[in-house]
């Protein structure tokens, strides 16, 4: 004879292991109380597609433009929260929606609102300055842009990928509205 | 429990029966994404296809368009305007000497429907992926449909460019 606690398990003749009505081999996947593991489920559910769809969210490299800083195939995570309580940096990587966020632009933030941009073989100037740009290896000289001033409340993207032909590579000003979010480097 | 179960339930079954009534009565949204998707299924051409499939691919692409369609694409900087089933065919021809298979598809398709239902502008990313070499294009469009004798075709589309230069 064992007093048994309500709710606890009980030992069955079959020897298996019941609470709250759970065969003992259920117990892995529903646990020992199905209502609060369906209620953890839910909210487990919400709380992943909260952070997916507002917050954190893996996206796919597909092209060169980034390269050799994202290589094609490369999984990043966009932070969709990094501009709500500042506004795009310089060298900060965006992410740039297109007609909506299934397929989007990734490039790197060069030049910032009231700024003068210009491009002269290869070689980024900001405001007549030369530009440091650790992350670029490599230059092409057949890069010649501007000078161009970027208007308020545009920023001027481009990718890390300066070794193409200059019309091979998709490049300018962006409104701050089409920017989604900063990847996480 | 049984309330949660009997939610989960109805829950589960409204969702079914929302999709098996847009299945079996597809309203006019409807009917132009599943028009636009019979469009990129058709130009999408795997490597190696045989000759009746990229046979029946010259035969019914330029029929996606109106007689009087206007295509405008501006690539980099580059504007090309396409006019009338004639340049969609020579199109056509050209995605089919593409080398290698090609793969394309519509994103983020947003319709609106004019109020008599009979035309529709809608906005969406296409993309192209060349299977050989996994090189990936995208482009924005604004694509005019209109509704002829019960089919929709694509009027007019015109691309963007999401950065401008």
């Amino acid at each position: 004879m064992a007093y048994v606690p309500p709710g606890q398990p009980t030992m069955t003749d079959d020897n298996s292991t019941e609470s709250n009505g759970v065969p003992g081999w259920a117990r892995p996947l529903i646990g020992k109380n199905p209502k609060m593991t369906l209620i953890r489920a839910v909210l487990f559910a919400a709380i992943a597609v909260g952070i997916y769809k507002f917050a954190l969210t893996p996206i796919k490299v597909y092209g060169v433009s980034m390269a050799p800083t994202f290589p094609q195939g490369k999984v990043l995570l966009l932070n969709r929260l990094a501009y709500r309580s500042q506004t795009p940096q310089r060298a900060d990587v965006v992410v740039i929606r297109m007609a909506g966020d299934s397929v989007v632009i990734l490039k790197r933030v060069i030049a910032l609102p009231g700024e003068t941009i210009s491009i002269v073989r290869g070689q980024v100037h900001i405001d007549g300055e030369p530009l440091d740009e650790p992350y670029i290896r490599a230059r092409s000289e057949n890069w010649n842009y501007g000078p161009k001033e970027v208007s308020d409340g545009r920023y001027f993207v481009i990718g890390d990928n300066r070794t193409t032909h200059i019309d091979k590579q998709e490049f300018g000003f962006v409104s701050p509205r089409n920017i989604i979010g900063r990847v996480i480097e | 429990m049984k309330i949660l179960w009997r939610l989960f339930l109805a829950a589960l079954l409204g969702t079914g029966g929302f999709f098996a009534y847009q299945f079996f009565y597809p309203g006019e949204e409807n009917r132009i994404r599943e028009r636009l998707g019979d469009l990129a299924a058709t130009v999408s051409i795997e490597a190696g296809a045989g000759n009746i499939r990229k046979g029946l691919m010259l035969e019914q692409f330029p029929h996606y368009f109106t007689q009087d369609c206007e295509i405008t694409v501006t690539l980099k900087g580059r504007k090309r305007t396409m006019s009338g089933r004639s340049d969609m065919a020579q199109a056509g021809k050209y995605l089919l000497g593409m080398q290698g298979g090609i793969d394309v598809e519509f994103h983020d398709v947003a319709v609106t429907l004019n109020e008599e239902k009979n035309s529709a502008k809608v906005l969406l990313t296409s993309t192209m992926m060349m299977t050989a070499t996994e090189t990936l294009s995208a482009q924005e469009f604004e694509v005019k449909m209109v509704k002829e004798e019960g089919t929709w075709l694509v009027s007019r589309a015109k691309s963007f460019e999401s950065l401008t230069r």
